[in-house]
């Protein structure tokens, strides 16, 4: 007996030593500064790392992350900015589990192994996070990116529409062409030194993370609304003509274009909005899929805008170019003429804001029996390619006119033209 | 926006018969998660039939083989030979999964399901101070409720979309005891877990002329151990301590996404493949005995498991789990008599129990509060056991239910 009750304390160890055995996973997090921030940090002797631009980045453990949650502290995993100093093998074309499309996981990370890569053309900056937290990622290209220099900028939207799959390739394969070309082609390099180029390639990344894990063709963001309805149309929240009519947005919550209970009601459009007003942006594109379109505004109504003829005739290039490399034709056209009515979009918004070009392009295929929001793998590049001019003319064309002038337009809200609202078998994107 | 009805998106979710989509257990809002074990976030595998009738008390407490999965060490009160097989049904009510009131699929009530399951199967052999064990034990389920909706008109199916995830955890096991004393033994255990997850969603816009189909498929495999010891303070008080160590659950994880438009000829595939993982925690317990009489014993179970330091990578993100510690607490009795059965004397125990079982995510948060009762025969080394388990959620708000009833037999030689 006393031989066991010797082997007590052995048999102790053996159920102490699992729970201190470990060391936690330290995240690298962010978290607004605050008085309350103070006090945390004095009390949970947190880690504390840096202050930029009113957030301070804390080395929390997942300890440390309950107790600053408890303490109803923002907080914004930043760790995708910290990543090892060697790129991580690149997640596209290779172990992925979508393909060769990118996760929201698999972009964060391709976007920091670019910005480790080229560390004096690109910076990886977040622009707002989710709403289920999730850091909203910019890459900004340009000679100084640590720099806010007095330059021309031009902006590249992708997936505010969670299934348009394609749409983040698109803007992200351009940042990464132009980080890989500006050494050994002059032509891009002088665009990137005489502009700044910013690419969101996934707006709403709560929205295509459940694309992902739960139904392909899901489209709005996460918001949770009442009743088990779900999701706000996010290309239907901008402060354009938001909600003038209920055909070109929803008041319901059960549409998939919802258009929010207030315009720039969720935080991934006010995080476009803040960049975009932040600075001198000079023209914008919008990816979309499907339909192969090129569209200027105004979305909300069949009246042209007042700058119209150059919206056109930009657009017009802007589609002859990409017709040029694959034969494949898109469509330049106004969106309201064009497609059907959209309140609340993101390019009457910038159009009407700044002035600037913007333009929304739905990328291939043509129409649903094509794919749809479905495009191949191999398709990727290709699509990409036949963009690549337009994308390089738009950034040429803000260097030349870097100073666009508002519309001061404020045309009707409707046309004496009934749109007729889509019918069967139309698919709204 | 779909310009299909309207409806299709308020109609309640048809069920796929129960048959086709096994379910056993409990189900709350905290295991809305894909990877959430169907019933509840076990520690411990399926405890036998004897067990479950008497709230799940294990620890210091067994009546056949199948509770070396939570405590190794009481193989050694065991006879010298024994086999336990056992098996259940089960039946629960969930409410929210995959894209059922996560914004695709709306039920207005909680979905029922129900499954028969093998629970477990194991063999034990006591020889001097030493008793070992090998069997199979089934850990968790990951099955839902299957979801359906259609839309037929003028009796042709327009539209449908329908769900169903599956997969289950199989733990085997071996294990050796070692007697100390004649009052203090202890064991340990090595448990190699497999298992696979499927989850499929199929829609068909036939009305527009195409489909689509998303299939996640994980293979599932972990190694851990456990172990225990028991100290008999006195003749009629047991206590004893169990664990069981944290653990990687690896799962290699294919997605096929395929779009297809038949009469347009276009079949678009998009093949995937991630490293998931899932990181199991500590989990430690503690159990009493007491045997007020020879006719008449209860126990008392106590598990820890620190659930705060659970982390999933699925489909190669890390989501979030913002979980927390629990610790459940079980309770039972065990009533013994005897009954005359072919002019042959039989031991036939009644049992009963109570369970409060805290699920580990923090938001909500909720606790399963359960009865048990069970009864038994025992018959020359031969005895067949049955146990009953219903629960309600509480703290969660849709007041979902689960029921488990076991069965178990097992021969003494």
């Amino acid at each position: 007996m006393k031989r066991a009750i010797l082997l007590l304390p052995v048999l102790a160890g053996v159920f102490v030593l699992p729970v201190f055995g470990g060391t936690p996973d330290v995240k690298i997090v962010s978290v607004p500064r605050s008085a309350a921030l103070a006090e945390a940090a004095v009390r949970l002797d947190l880690d504390l790392l840096a202050e930029i631009e009113g957030r301070v980045l804390i080395a929390a453990s997942p300890s440390d992350l309950r107790k600053l949650a408890e303490c109803g502290l923002q907080i914004v995993d930043e760790s995708v900015l910290f990543a090892p100093s060697s790129p991580p093998a690149s997640s596209v074309y290779s172990f992925s589990p979508i393909g060769a499309y990118h996760t929201y996981r698999e972009l964060a990370d391709d976007l920091a192994a670019l910005q480790i890569q080229y560390p004096d053309l690109a910076r990886v900056v977040t622009i707002g996070t989710s709403l289920e937290n999730r850091p909203i990622l910019a890459l900004k290209v340009s000679d100084n990116p640590g720099l806010d220099e007095d330059e021309p900028a031009v902006l590249f939207l992708g997936c505010h529409h969670a299934r348009e799959w394609i749409s983040v390739e698109v803007p992200f394969l351009f940042g990464r062409r132009l980080l890989e070309q500006y050494a050994s082609d002059p032509a891009v390099r002088r665009l990137v030194d005489e502009a700044e180029i910013w690419i969101v390639p996934m707006v709403n990344p709560d929205g295509h993370d459940y694309s992902v894990r739960v139904y392909r063709y899901w489209r709005k963001n996460r918001r949770a609304g009442e009743g088990g309805l779900f999701g706000v149309d996010l290309n239907r929240n901008y402060g354009k003509a938001w909600g003038c009519d209920d055909e070109g947005s929803s008041p319901d919550p059960a549409s998939d274009v919802y258009r929010g209970p207030a315009s720039f009601s969720e935080p991934e459009t006010r995080a476009v909005r803040d960049l975009i007003l932040s600075r001198r942006f000079g023209a914008l594109i919008s990816f979309h899929s499907y339909s192969q379109l090129l569209l200027y505004p105004w979305g909300y109504t069949t009246l042209p805008a007042l700058q119209e003829s150059l919206l056109k005739s930009l657009g017009t290039r802007l589609t002859d170019l990409m017709r040029a490399v694959n034969g494949r034709d898109y469509v330049c056209a106004q969106a309201g003429a064009a497609l059907y009515l959209t309140n609340g979009d993101t390019t009457d918004w910038a159009y009407a804001a700044t002035g600037m070009p913007a333009y929304t392009i739905e990328l291939p295929p043509l129409d649903i029996l094509g794919g749809g929001f479905f495009n191949r793998e191999e398709d990727i590049d290709p699509i990409f390619q036949e963009n690549l001019p337009a994308m390089l003319a738009l950034v040429d064309w803000v260097i030349a006119h870097p100073d666009p002038e508002p519309d001061p337009a404020d045309p009707p809200r409707r046309s004496g033209r009934k749109k007729n609202p889509p019918g069967p078998g139309i698919i709204r994107r | 926006m779909k310009r299909r009805p309207r409806k299709l998106f308020l109609i309640l979710i048809g069920l796929i018969p129960a048959a086709v989509l096994p379910l056993p257990g409990q189900f709350h809002p905290g295991q809305y998660t894909d990877e959430a074990p169907f019933r509840t976030w076990n520690s411990f595998p399926y405890a036998g039939a004897a067990a479950a009738g008497r709230g799940h008390t294990v620890f210091a407490w067994a009546t056949d083989a199948s509770s070396t999965s939570a405590n190794p060490a009481l193989l050694l009160t065991l006879p010298k030979a024994t086999v336990a097989l056992g098996g259940s049904f089960q039946w629960a009510t969930a409410m929210r999964y995959g894209p059922v009131n996560s914004g695709l699929l709306i039920a207005s009530s909680p979905i029922g399901g129900s499954s028969f399951t093998g629970d477990h199967a194991v063999v034990s052999l006591r020889a001097g101070r030493f008793a070992f064990a090998a069997g199979v034990f089934l850990s968790e389920i990951y099955d839902r409720p299957g979801a359906e909706v259609y839309d037929n008109e003028n009796q042709a199916r327009l539209y449908t979309i329908r769900f169903t995830q599956t997969g289950l955890l199989r733990t085997f096991h071996l294990a050796a005891a070692f007697q100390l004393s004649p009052r203090l033994g202890l064991g340990a255990g090595v448990n190699a877990a497999a298992g696979r997850l499927t989850m499929e969603l199929m829609e068909d816009l036939r009305f527009l002329g195409f489909n689509f189909t998303s299939a996640k498929s994980s293979s599932l495999k972990g190694l851990s151990i456990n172990g225990g010891i028991f100290w008999d303070i006195s003749p009629s008080l047991r206590a004893a301590l169990t664990f069981r160590s944290p653990f990687t659950l690896e799962a290699g994880t294919e997605t096929v996404d395929r779009y297809a438009a038949p009469e347009a000829g276009t079949e678009i595939i998009i093949r995937g493949e991630s490293a998931d993982s899932f990181k199991r925690p500590l989990a430690v317990g503690a159990g009493f005995s007491i045997r007020h009489s020879d006719r008449f014993r209860t126990a008392l179970d106590v598990a820890w498991t620190r659930w705060s330091s659970y982390e999933a990578v699925w489909l190669g993100d890390a989501p979030v789990r913002d979980f927390r510690d629990t610790v459940r607490v079980s309770a039972g009795g065990e009533f013994l008599s005897t009954i005359r059965i072919f002019r042959k004397i039989v031991e036939a125990p009644f049992r009963f129990g109570l369970i409060y079982d805290p699920q580990p995510p923090a938001r909500p948060r909720s606790a399963y509060w359960g009865i048990a009762a069970g009864a038994g025969l025992a018959i020359d080394g031969f005895r067949i056991d049955l146990g009953g388990l219903i629960g309600t959620a509480q703290d969660a708000g849709d007041r979902l239910t689960s029921a488990r009833i076991s069965l178990s037999c097992g021969y003494a030689f």
